[in-house]
């Protein structure tokens, strides 16, 4: 219930609207609805689907739910909510930049977690009606998470284990490549790349890596 | 090193998840009141049990990155006469953490013979290495054979190698238990989003969560978890690290050392088969294996009766008796 709540909260401090990372703007028109599937490797195993509408060529807002699927486990989910606009453009070459404020959650053997983040992107590439290619360069901040600690853990590890808000708790930088083909209102759109931990390491899971379809209407 | 400057960011109200105390215990360098020993210019979690001036069983806990919590069943050898040493070795549990470049093998095999010289220059002593503390009490004979004839046996539980390339294939194994589409795995890799491991607190959290249930190989207890003060995440990646990079061999003398070593080890462990703890063995002129069958790589926290009572066995077999001498 308390995980509902702080969830609750912190969509309620986001607009109601995108990031949807997975976009050929090339093949973007004005007021289209998005809908996206999406699975592959992002700190596990995961699959999301998203929504996202353009109102403008240059500006999509929307947003996305991914879980986990390990074990269909609804314990560990991520929520974004943002937009991404263009910023640059000279014939088919653009820059993009993109910002969405995330919640996400975990419950694990030693803890749950809720945390509030932010994720900024920057895309940079050729984006043409039928196919696109770009480079991403992203970061998203941990900017502070919830631990409540599990009964085990205090047993067998650390009775005293606080919980509580932790600030600045972590991020990772991502950088990689995404590319995708668009047919008729359909996208397919692969992205790949490595990820960076805020103190300069590659985390336990070092890599990126998903696939989505989407439909415009 | 943080990207970005954590006074800038840490949030007005929160807890910073580095700070000792909050996500893990402190060590014994933020800690005074915790038992602890000084040795080469490090601070150790040290206790003790039983008479200083009787023979010494010098314990030796996994990892590297574990420490010596769960095998506190062992201090029951203190009743028997013997004076039995506990320590979390450097970096790890509630030891001082450093940087993690400026440990190696062989300071921590220096850091071995200075805690046995701490407690007593001229007492015998067996070790009882569990899992990589195996490991390390072979590494150590290797390097200084009977230590002046003051070593007078070893009970080795489940080492997983004593070269690099037994090493990798016990990795092998290890691992190959391991659901990659799993949940403890998955919940492991998922958590890399809410903290990263940018300090020792953070890093040694993470890493619990990882070891906390052990691997689907080792046959943990679930109802019976075995109890750990702290993981120490830089020491393992680094011993690790280092033993990849570099390449090991602990055997090479080990022909020389003629007290009849122990290998007791747990029955259901898949990482360390029998045949495995055989070819270890046969490193040794002199070697017994025993079996604790049933048993999983927990084995001295979850059957301490059955343990103690194979370690006291031994200990009469080799005529490695009690009290002061």
């Amino acid at each position: 219930m308390k995980a509902a709540i702080l969830l609750a909260l912190g969509l309620s401090l986001t607009p109601l609207a995108a990031h949807a990372q997975d976009i050929n703007f090339g093949a973007l028109e004005e007021r289209a609805n998005l809908v996206t599937v999406s699975t592959g490797l992002e700190y596990g195993f995961v699959f999301g689907a998203g929504y996202a509408r353009a109102l403008s060529r240059d500006m999509v807002l929307g947003g996305d739910v991914t879980l986990g699927w390990a074990e269909a486990d609804l314990g560990d989910f991520r929520l974004r909510a943002g937009g991404q606009a263009r910023l640059f453009g000279r014939d088919r070459w653009h820059l993009i930049g993109g910002l969405a404020a995330t919640v996400r959650g975990t419950r694990n053997d030693i803890s749950q977690m809720i945390n509030i983040g932010t994720d900024a992107v920057v895309l940079a590439g050729y984006y043409a009606p039928h196919w696109f290619v770009a480079g991403e360069l992203g970061f998203d901040w941990a900017l502070a998470t919830h631990v409540t600690h599990d009964e085990d853990y205090r047993m067998a590890v650390y009775a005293d284990a606080r919980d509580g808000w932790y600030g600045n708790a972590g991020g990772n930088l991502r950088y990689g490549l995404q590319g995708g083909v668009s047919l008729s209102r359909y996208d397919v759109i692969l992205r790949a790349g490595r990820l960076l931990d805020v103190s300069g390491n590659a985390p336990m899971m070092p890599i990126y890596g998903t696939l989505s379809v989407g439909a415009r209407f | 090193m943080q990207i970005f400057p954590a006074p800038f960011l840490v949030l007005a109200g929160c807890l910073c998840a580095g700070d000792p105390g909050n996500l893990v215990p402190k060590t014994v360098a933020e800690d005074p009141s915790l038992p602890a020993i000084e040795v080469a210019g490090t601070r150790l979690h040290a206790e003790t049990f039983g008479n200083p001036d009787a023979p010494i069983v010098m314990v030796l806990h996994g990892g590297p990155g574990s420490d010596y919590r769960s095998l506190l069943p062992l201090r029951a050898l203190a009743d028997d006469g013997y004076h039995v040493v506990f320590w979390d070795q450097r970096g790890t549990g509630l030891s001082q953490r450093h940087d993690p470049k400026d440990i190696d093998l062989d300071v921590y095999l220096e850091d071995l013979r200075l805690v046995i010289e701490h407690y007593s220059s001229e007492q015998p002593l067996v070790f009882i290495g569990h899992s990589w503390g195996a490991m390390y009490a072979t590494a150590f004979i290797n390097q200084y054979g009977d230590y002046h004839g003051r070593i007078k046996g070893a009970i080795l539980s489940d080492p997983g190698a004593f070269t690099d390339e037994q090493l990798r294939a016990f990795i092998a194994r290890l691992t190959g238990s391991v659901d990659f589409t799993g949940e403890q795995l998955n919940d492991a890799l998922w958590a890399g989003q809410f903290l990263s491991p940018a300090d020792h607190a953070r890093a040694d959290y993470q890493l619990t969560l990882m070891a906390m249930r052990g691997t689907p190989s080792e046959h943990r207890d679930p109802n019976n978890l075995p109890p750990m003060w702290r993981a120490g995440a830089a020491v393992r990646e680094r011993l690790l690290a280092l033993a990849d990079s570099e390449g090991f061999d602990w055997t090479t003398n080990l022909a020389a050392f003629s007290p009849r070593v122990l290998f007791l080890r747990s029955g259901l462990n898949e990482a360390e088969p029998l045949e495995q703890q055989q070819e270890l063995a046969a490193s040794y002129p002199s070697a017994t294996i025993i079996t604790m069958e049933g048993a999983g790589h927990e084995m001295i926290w979850e059957r301490p009766d059955e343990y103690l009572a194979h370690a006291r066995a031994y200990f009469t077999e080799i005529g490695f008796t009690g009290g002061a001498q």
